[in-house]
């Protein structure tokens, strides 16, 4: 069977393998960037291409070094870079003879390239993308029972754990009967977990860039770092929504880009791009629903969320809210980044006490 | 001082409405006599000294006069050495047992505490506030419709009563809801009611709100509001007019044709005049100094019966430390009780249920009060009937009870400031002075002492109360009698629209200069501020000549240097492109001496192309940034979808210009913006080679970003061509943004015989070039012409860029 290189989004990479497979395909992926493709793709992108970039293409390289033919990316029509990367890696892997076709995700009309060529079978293609949904969903759901155990736990570890195995379980998981059996167990497991019942976790808002909020490897497990230090935190990126605001479902929830457009007026007046009315928008949203903080992350030079940022900061000041800006490359350290939360969960801790 | 028997025209009156219209008429060259009663002028806008403080006697906000407001505008045109009226931030407090909400020019601040509170009524809170950051907008409009009918033409009557059609039909629900009624529909929680239930109608409780978004609430000028009376006494006398105090007027003198023609004073002095303009009591004029038949009874009964705004008991005090550290601000403190939601009860006068207001005007203005000391006005709105007429007189004569009721009323009051907000206040005061509807009413000689005239209530529109003309030819209203409402904007309102029922008969000229500041065609004096940086180099010419053209004045930034480049690392974010910081540094640069800074959102430069992401966030990173100290102007500019033209038609309007004067403004700024795109004429013989240097505008053109590059090819003897604007449609590459797409389109037109090599000016960061200079990259691969990038950012160093340019240029030539 052919096998189709997918880039990685976090965990809904199993949501995401789960969609191709009605096209006959073996999907190639996983659920974070690793060393060896950071470095491949470094080597190859231009200087100044964003981190998400590097990833991808070092992705697609390692993928066509192991004889993938094929690849699949999100080619959009937004007004960031993202919309020529691409045109632009395939150019690149071209350039070094590397034989890997990739297909855009993108408004191509009502057949995309990618379906166009496999031709699922309705059915097929139905079933799929029924197993998809699910999945995300479960997804959505292992993943804030991990926020809310983490900050808990009374053994460092265990919730992370826990969380593999469901995952894991989801992985296997083939048919949608099978998928809601995992949704419906995650609580259960979670319970199980020993957790300090004194423990007055910090609530902390991620906000940002998609790809770096969700790749494990590019954020330097950010989540799990501030899991540890006592932090309940919400990723507000959410596949889920994502795919509402992109198929026009949601236009009346609370995160539509109508309701955000609405909530963030005062201090943006235009989407901008990317995520960057997002990380406005629900970084207000967090000051009023009392988060003790935001952490603002972006790839370093990230078009629309660097552009954001000034109002950040006065939304930041005018809210009460503090916001931690953090900006990712391929040479960030670790223990910097570490550090940086520490701290930063040091001065929310101090604000909690103080009662301000 | 011998009064003149003869003048152009006689004013009635020496409050804001007199001295304005005896302004603006002496300016155009009458002769303009003031008469006042009393001994002082101001009215209304009075102030007295006691002891080392002073203290207004009755304004303490102001709408309508910061620059674009119809006050301001009329004081610019009177004189440019107008009094400056600072901005208000903390703008509203209320405050009872449990509450304490304040409301500032970020209003949202205020809902969201609300929220907060009540997290119940959030939906109902969001559409209130949302909905009075419209009614802002919509009053916004009314700032360009301050004429009467009386001075317009038959075309200016129809579209002026199109407009305010147009005007009052969004609104129309509002306009005609009691308060009661109209708060039910966003909330139920009594407390929330209570919060905003100040007034009877629902657009009294939007319009504070909406001036809070729109940020029209002002203080009065330094050194109180006296001194706006005093600078139009000055501009009086300088033009040749006359103020004079202590002449009561008896009665006006009326002709055989039954027009005004001049008035007798109550020395028996006659003086004879062409008009007369009464800035005074309404009830006074029509009662006492005109015989009575000439005023039908109708009229006067109608006058008489109709809806009154109440008078105000205000404590004036003298404390002797500031009152900072009793932990007021700025704001307006509104302190009532809770549960005593019902209109009646808070508006009854009663002083231990009704809402009244604290301020500590010294707060606002330090010069009010000896250093360390302090001011403080409480004052509580109560009518002059209260209790009988405040126990005085038939005369209104005071007599003991009415100094017992007066000592008793403002004890009350005092124990209520310092159960609720003060603690010991008592123990600050230093000097105590006392007002009743009593004393204001002795003092401008309006009935009932009231402070704003006729309410704009339904009855009283009905009975067309407010209206300049009266039964007598050539006598004019001039006060706040001739309008709904009172306060600074609506006097000047009146005193502009006798001026120009006057002005038209007998001047003009003059007539047509004041028509067009009031209708905003004359933007009197804004001065924009334009930041040498970024969009300013993609539309060359054309921002200086629009917004001059428009009468307006016009800041542009001065160009890069070194030291713009310093600031700009200090103050901008820095993960930014070097253009954007040096943005924020060009637009550090100009605040402080100007009005606006202009920002535009750009979301397209070209048709079938989108800008850079970066560039649509524009207006709002530096309302981010520079938003507290000074006003953004902005505008969409989406050339995709909509032509320049009618974004800068769009941006006229926001000024208050007509669509006439914009339309030419924009013709001529288009015209100066081609002309400034045409490349300059190619240096050196026609045949030899060129370089080409590539890059967006604002890294061509900026004196820092490429002024050092450019000297130095030219040192070396090479002749440069800047890439061309490029005017007129291409066909579609496969770069969507505007100037990249452009770049990639010229260098495809690109001969290899004329152009010797091409060499790429970015910056550090920027993310178009990140992901062009790829595609150009492979063009000129193909081509066959050498290409060179030159990255700049604050740190690049002028040696290290003449040696690689050096380099290149040799590789080149050899």
């Amino acid at each position: 069977m052919t096998a189709l290189a997918m880039p990685p989004m976090g965990n809904y990479s199993i949501a995401l393998a789960a969609s191709v497979e009605c096209l006959r395909v073996t999907p190639w992926t996983s659920r974070s960037t690793t060393p060896e493709m950071m470095t491949l793709g470094a080597e190859a992108a231009p200087e100044f291409a964003c981190l998400p970039f590097k990833a991808t293409l070092g992705h697609f390289i390692q993928a066509a070094r192991e004889g993938v033919e094929y690849g699949v990316m999100v080619n959009s029509v937004g007004t960031c870079r993202l919309r020529y990367y691409r045109e632009l890696q395939q150019k690149i892997l071209k350039e070094r003879g590397l034989n890997l076709h990739i297909f855009g995700l993108g408004y191509d009309g009502i057949k995309p390239p990618l379906i166009r060529h496999f031709d699922p079978t309705p059915a097929a293609f139905l079933r799929c993308s029924a197993r998809a949904f699910f999945k995300v969903r479960a997804v959505d759901r292992i993943e804030e029972q991990a926020w809310r155990t983490r900050a808990r736990e009374r053994h460092g570890g265990d919730t992370t754990r826990v969380m593999d195995t469901c995952l894991n379980d989801l992985d296997q998981a083939r048919t949608v009967g099978s998928i809601l059996a995992v949704t419906r167990s995650v609580r259960g497991r979670f319970e199980s977990v020993p957790v300090r019942t004194d423990a007055r976790p910090l609530r902390v808002g991620l906000l940002g860039e998609a790809s770096v909020l969700r790749d494990k490897y590019l954020n330097h497990n950010l989540e799990e770092t501030l899991g540890s230090l006592g932090v309940e935190v919400r990723n507000f990126f959410l596949l889920g929504n994502e795919m509402a605001k992109i198929f026009h479902i949601s236009r009346w929830s609370k995160d539509s880009r109508r309701s955000l457009m609405r909530l963030a007026r005062p201090y943006l007046k235009s989407v901008v791009g990317g995520h960057a009315l997002e990380s406005v928008a629900y970084t207000m949203a967090c000051a009023r629903d009392g988060y003790d903080g935001v952490v603002h992350i972006a790839p370093t030079g990230c078009m629309p969320e660097i552009s954001v940022r000034p109002i950040l900061r006065k939304v930041s000041q005018d809210l009460k809210i503090p916001v931690l800006e953090l900006s990712f490359d391929e040479h960030s350290s670790h223990v910097g980044v570490v550090t940086r939360l520490e701290a930063f969960v040091d001065i929310l801790r101090d604000r909690q006490r103080s009662g301000t | 001082m011998a009064e003149p028997s003869r003048c152009d025209v006689v004013v009635i009156g020496a409050g804001l409405a007199g001295m304005t219209a005896a302004a603006l008429l002496s300016k155009a060259g009458l002769s303009v006599i003031v008469f006042e009663a009393t001994a002082r002028t101001g009215g209304y806008l009075d102030f007295f000294e006691r002891a080392g403080f002073r203290f207004d006697t009755s304004i303490q906000w102001l709408n309508q006069c910061r620059p674009g407001g119809l006050v301001y505008q009329i004081h610019q045109h009177i004189g440019s050495d107008c009094p400056d009226y600072p901005l208000l931030r903390q703008i509203h407090r209320y405050k009872d047992a449990a509450h304490d909400y304040l409301l500032t020019s970020n209003p949202l601040q205020l809902r969201d505490r609300l929220i907060q509170d009540f997290p119940h009524e959030q939906q109902g809170l969001t559409a209130l506030f949302d909905d009075a950051e419209k009614m802002g907008r919509h009053m916004l409009f009314l700032d360009r419709r301050m004429r009467s009918v009386k001075s317009m033409t038959l075309r200016e009557k129809l579209s002026h009563g199109l407009a305010m059609t147009r005007w009052v039909w969004p609104i129309r629900r509002i306009v005609a809801t009691r308060a009661e009624k109209g708060l039910a529909r966003y909330f139920k929680t009594r407390e929330l009611l209570e919060l905003f239930h100040s007034d009877d109608t629902m657009m009294s409780v939007l319009v504070p709100l909406g001036f809070a978004f729109t940020g029209d609430f002002q203080a009065p000028p330094k050194g109180g509001s006296g001194e706006i009376i005093a600078w139009l006494g000055r501009k009086i006398t300088a033009a040749g007019g006359q103020v004079l105090t202590g002449h009561p007027v008896k009665e006006i003198v009326i002709d055989d044709q039954g027009s005004a023609a001049g008035v007798r004073l109550a020395t028996g002095q006659a003086v004879q005049s062409r008009y007369v303009v009464a800035a005074c009591d309404v009830e006074t004029l029509f009662g006492k100094m005109i015989p009575g038949a000439r005023i039908p009874a109708r009229w006067r009964r109608r006058l008489h019966e109709a809806d009154l705004f109440p008078s105000s008991f205000s404590i004036y005090l003298g404390l002797d430390c500031d009152p900072a550290s009793l932990g007021l601000n700025e704001a307006m403190t509104r302190l009532t009780v809770a549960g005593s939601g019902v209109y009646g009860e808070r508006t009854s006068g009663d002083p231990r249920t009704s809402a009244f207001t604290v301020l500590a005007p010294s707060l606002r203005d330090a010069s009010l009060a000896p250093p360390g000391k302090g001011t403080l006005l409480i004052q509580c709105l109560v009518s002059m009937d209260y209790e009988n007429h405040w126990r005085t007189g038939p005369g209104l004569e005071r007599g003991e009870a009415y100094r017992a009721l007066k000592q008793d009323y403002a004890n009350a009051l005092l124990d209520r400031v310092e159960q609720a907000l003060i603690p010991g206040l008592r123990q600050h005061v230093e000097v105590m002075e006392v007002a009743t509807p009593v004393t204001f009413w002795r003092y401008t000689g309006n009935r009932d002492g009231t402070i704003m005239g006729h309410k704009p209530t339904r009855k009283n529109i009905h009975a067309y109360l407010a209206r300049t003309e009266t039964p007598v030819k050539r006598l004019l209203l001039g006060g706040q009698w001739a309008e709904y409402g009172g306060g600074v904007p609506m006097a000047t309102k009146a005193a502009v629209n006798a001026s120009l029922a006057i002005l038209r008969d007998l001047r003009p000229a003059a007539f047509g200069d004041l028509k067009a500041v009031v209708d905003g065609d004359v933007a009197v004096t804004p001065t924009i501020g334009i930041p040498r940086a970024l969009y300013y180099f993609y539309y060359p010419a054309l921002w200086e000549t629009f917004f001059r053209a428009l009468g307006l004045k016009v800041r542009v930034s001065e160009p890069s240097t070194s030291r713009t480049v310093e600031q700009a690392a200090l103050i901008s974010e820095s993960e930014h492109c070097l253009p954007l910081k040096l943005l924020d540094a060009h637009l550090a640069q100009v605040i402080g001496r100007v009005d606006w800074l202009f920002v535009p959102r750009i979301l397209s430069g070209l048709k079938g192309h989108i800008a850079c992401p970066k560039l649509g966030a524009l207006p709002d990173t530096a309302a981010a940034q520079f938003g507290d100290r000074v006003k953004v102007l902005s505008v969409t500019l989406d050339e995709g979808r909509v032509p320049l033209e009618r974004s800068l038609l769009e941006l006229g309007r926001q000024l208050g210009a007509r669509d006439e004067v914009i339309q030419q403004a924009a013709t001529q700024a288009l015209a100066a913006m081609r002309a400034a795109r045409q490349p300059p004429v190619a240096s050196g013989p026609p045949g030899r080679a060129r370089i080409l240097m590539l890059g967006h505008p604002y890294h061509l053109h900026d004196t820092f970003i490429s002024g050092p590059i450019l000297l130095k090819l030219k040192l070396l003897d090479i002749d440069v061509e800047l890439t061309p604007f490029g005017e007129g449609a291409f066909p579609a590459g496969p770069l969507k943004w505007d100037t990249c797409g452009k770049m990639y389109h010229h260098l495809t037109t690109l001969d290899r015989s004329r152009c010797a090599a091409v060499i790429q000016l970015t910056s550090f960061n920027c993310g178009c070039d990140s992901i062009s200079m790829e595609f150009y990259r492979e063009v000129l691969k193909g081509k066959g012409i050498p290409y060179m990038a030159l990255v700049m950012d604050e740190h690049t160093a002028p040696a290290g860029l003449e040696t690689r340019l050096e380099a290149f240029v040799d590789s080149i030539r050899w």
